[in-house]
C-alpha cells in the first residue's frame, strides 16, 4: 500500500483504520529518520488518527485525503507547531496560525506526520544550507538529496509518506525530486494558496506536492487547489478535475525539445532523455525542436529578482516581534544587526546583500529592472512556443545527486536550476517523472513544462509516460 | 571577476541591516563579486521598448474580499513568541537617547 489515494479509499471503506496506517508510517520514519534527517519535528499522527477512526465509527463521511500521511515543508504554518524555516532564527518559534493549504489538507482528513527539512528559508540546491544538517539521499546516503525541499523528496523517496508538500521558487521541488527519483510538481503560479507558506520570491512562490506517482499528485492537487480570499495573488477560477483528465489519451500531442539547451549536456545521462522521448514517440506524440534563446539569461534575471524579493521579504527577521533577539543588542540597531548576524546563515546572508545591490538607487536600472525586462523576453518566448507544442521536455537536472560538500561555488550551485527556473520565471507549471537511472545507480527525471493554467494537461502528459515508460523505478533497495 | 570593494559591502550591510564581519566577510565578498561577475551579463540583452514583468498574471481589477474580521490570530498566541514583551506591548531596547 504506497500510494496516498489507495490508502484513502481503503481507510474510507474500513479496510484498514487510519491508526494502523499512522503506525506504520510513523515507526518506519522514526526508524529511519537517524540517517536521513527528513523530518525535523514529528506530530501527533496517532492522535489524529484516532480521530478520523472515531469520525468513521460514528457514521460521518470521510473525506478525500482520510487517513493520508502527508510530510509539511517546515516553511509552512501549523497552528501552534514549531516552524523554524531551517534556520535558527526561528528556532524557537511556534505557529500561531495555520496556512492554507495544510488547511485544506486537514480539512479532508489528511494525517499530517511532521515537518521536513530544507535549506535555510528555502534558499539552496543541496539541503546543505539547512541549520540542523544535511539531509541524506536514500539512494546513497553520501549524497545530497538536492533541494531546498530536500527532506520532503527524502521522505517520500524512502517511503516515509506517500506525499510531501514542498515549496518551489527556482526549481525547489523539482530539482530534489529528480535526484531522489520521484515525482515532483510545481503548480501554475497562484493555484495553491500562499497564504501561511513564509515568503522567499514572492512573485515566484509555489506550493506542490512530491509523490510516487502522477496519479496521486493529481490526487493530493484536488484538494490543495484552490482559490484563497487570504492570498490576493491566489487564481480565481476554478480548478481542474485532475484524476479525470490523467486518463486520457495523449495520441498527437506535441512535445517541444530546445535542443540548443543541451549542448553541454552531460553525455551519459542524454540517452536516458533520449529513452523518455521516444515512449512519447511510441504513445503517438511527435517530437519537435523548439527554440528559446534567451534561455541563456535565465539564471540571471532568475538570481537578480529572487534575491531581490528575498531581501524585502526577510526584512521581517529583525529580532523585534518574533525570532532571534541577540542577547548582546543594547541598542535598537544593534538589535536588527546583531541578531541577523546570529540567526541567519552564510547563504541567506549573502543573497540578502545580493538582493540590497541590484535594488540599490545606484544599481536598479542595470540590474533589476533589466532583469524584469528579461524575464519579459524569456515569457514572450515561452507563449511562442507553446503554440505550436504542448509541453516543453529537457532533462530536469544537468546532473544526478552529487556528494555532500561537492559544489562549493555558489554560481555552479546556482546552475543546478538550469532547466528549472524559467517555468517560476513565466508562473507556469513543471513537472519533474523518474526517467531512468544513470551508470551509478542514481535517478534522474524529465522535466516537462506546460503553458500557464495547464496544470491537467501537464499532469496528463507526465502521467501518460509514467505507465508506459520502459525502466523500472526500483526503491532504495534499503526503504523497500 | 567583478570587483566588491570594502566600502560597498559595508554600505550594504549598513542597508541590510545584517552585521558582517570576521572571516565570513572574505567569504561573503568574494561569493558576491561571483555571482555578480555572472549575472552583468543580463546588461548584454536588448530589451529596448520591452516592458518590466512585476507579476507573472494579469488581472482585470484588483482583488477584494469583504471587509469582515475573519482571523483566528490570537494576541496570546502571538506573544508566545516575543523575546520580549511588557503586558501585550512589545519591548525593544531605547529609541532615544539622551544627549551627552
Amino acid at each position: 500500500m504506497n500510494y496516498a489515494w489507495e490508502i484513502a479509499e481503503k481507510v474510507r471503506n474500513g479496510e484498514v483504520s487510519a491508526v494502523d496506517v499512522a503506525t506504520t508510517y510513523l515507526r518506519k520514519a522514526e526508524a529511519h529518520n537517524p540517517e536521513l534527517n527528513a523530518f525535523l519535528s514529528f506530530f501527533d499522527v496517532i492522535e489524529q488518527a484516532k480521530r478520523i477512526d472515531e469520525k468513521r465509527a460514528r457514521g460521518e463521511k470521510l473525506g478525500a485525503l482520510a487517513g493520508v500521511p502527508i510530510g509539511v515543508k517546515d516553511n509552512m504554518q501549523i497552528t501552534g507547531k514549531t516552524m523554524t524555516c531551517g534556520s535558527r532564527f526561528l528556532e524557537t518559534y511556534t505557529s500561531p496560525y495555520t496556512a492554507a493549504a495544510i488547511q485544506n489538507l486537514i480539512d479532508q482528513d489528511a494525517l499530517i506526520l511532521g515537518k521536513t527539512n530544507l535549506d535555510e528559508f528555502a534558499m539552496g540546491s543541496s539541503n546543505e544550507h539547512s541549520s540542523f544538517g544535511t539531509v541524506s539521499n536514500p539512494w546513497d546516503t553520501s549524497r545530497v538529496p538536492g533541494g531546498s525541499s530536500g527532506g520532503s523528496a527524502t521522505a517520500v523517496a524512502a517511503r516515509l509518506v506517500p506525499i510531501a508538500l514542498g515549496s518551489d521558487t527556482g526549481g525547489s521541488i523539482r530539482q530534489p525530486a529528480s535526484f531522489t527519483g520521484t515525482i515532483g510538481f510545481k503548480p501554475t503560479y497562484g493555484r495553491v494558496s500562499r497564504y501561511g507558506l513564509v515568503a522567499f520570491g514572492s512573485s515566484f512562490d509555489v506550493i506542490g506536492p512530491f509523490a510516487n506517482s502522477v496519479k496521486d499528485i493529481a490526487f493530493i492537487m484536488e484538494t490543495l487547489a484552490k482559490p484563497d480570499p487570504k492570498d490576493a495573488t491566489s487564481l480565481q477560477t476554478p480548478p481542474d478535475h485532475y484524476l479525470d483528465q490523467i486518463e486520457q489519451s495523449i495520441q498527437n500531442k506535441v512535445i517541444g525539445v530546445p535542443w540548443h539547451m543541451l549542448k553541454q549536456y552531460d553525455e551519459s545521462l542524454l540517452p536516458l532523455f533520449e529513452t523518455a522521448l521516444n515512449t512519447y514517440t511510441q504513445l503517438g506524440c511527435t517530437v519537435k525542436d523548439i527554440s528559446l534563446p534567451s534561455q541563456e539569461h535565465a539564471i540571471s534575471s532568475y538570481y537578480v529578482l529572487s534575491t531581490a524579493e528575498a531581501s524585502t521579504n526577510l526584512a521581517r527577521f529583525d529580532g523585534i516581534r518574533y525570532g532571534l533577539r541577540s542577547k548582546e543588542a543594547k541598542t535598537l540597531d544593534e538589535v536588527y544587526e546583531l541578531s541577523k548576524e546570529a540567526g541567519f546563515g552564510d547563504e541567506v546572508k549573502q543573497r540578502i546583500l545580493l538582493g540590497t545591490f541590484v535594488v540599490s538607487s545606484e544599481h536598479k536600472d542595470e540590474y533589476f529592472v533589466q532583469a524584469q525586462k528579461v524575464r519579459t523576453l524569456i515569457t514572450r518566448e515561452f507563449e511562442a512556443a507553446f503554440s505550436e507544442c504542448d509541453v516543453i521536455a529537457t532533462p530536469t537536472t544537468p546532473n544526478t545527486a552529487f556528494v555532500k560538500g561537492a559544489i562549493a561555488d555558489p554560481l555552479s550551485m546556482y546552475l543546478q536550476d538550469l532547466f528549472t527556473v524559467s517555468a517560476n520565471l513565466v508562473g507556469i507549471p513543471a513537472i519533474s517523472v523518474p526517467s531512468g537511472h544513470s551508470s551509478e545507480g542514481l535517478p534522474i527525471g524529465i522535466h516537462l513544462v506546460g503553458p500557464k493554467s495547464g496544470d491537467a494537461s501537464l499532469l496528463q502528459i507526465a502521467h501518460q509516460y509514467e505507465i508506459s515508460r520502459t525502466f523500472s523505478p526500483a526503491l532504495p533497495s534499503a526503504y523497500a | 571577476m567583478k570587483e566588491l570593494s570594502e566600502k560597498e559591502i559595508d554600505r550594504l550591510s549598513r542597508l541590510a541591516r545584517i552585521r558582517v564581519e570576521g572571516e565570513d566577510r572574505d567569504k561573503l565578498q568574494q561569493n558576491l563579486a561571483r555571482v555578480l561577475g555572472h549575472i552583468e551579463k543580463l546588461q548584454s540583452v536588448n530589451t529596448e521598448g520591452v516592458p518590466p514583468t512585476v507579476h507573472v498574471h494579469t488581472y482585470d481589477d484588483n482583488v477584494y474580499r469583504a471587509d469582515e474580521v475573519d482571523s483566528d490570530l490570537s494576541t496570546e498566541a502571538f506573544l508566545r513568541n516575543a523575546p520580549d514583551n511588557v503586558g501585550t506591548m512589545i519591548k525593544t531596547p531605547s529609541v532615544l537617547q539622551e544627549k551627552g
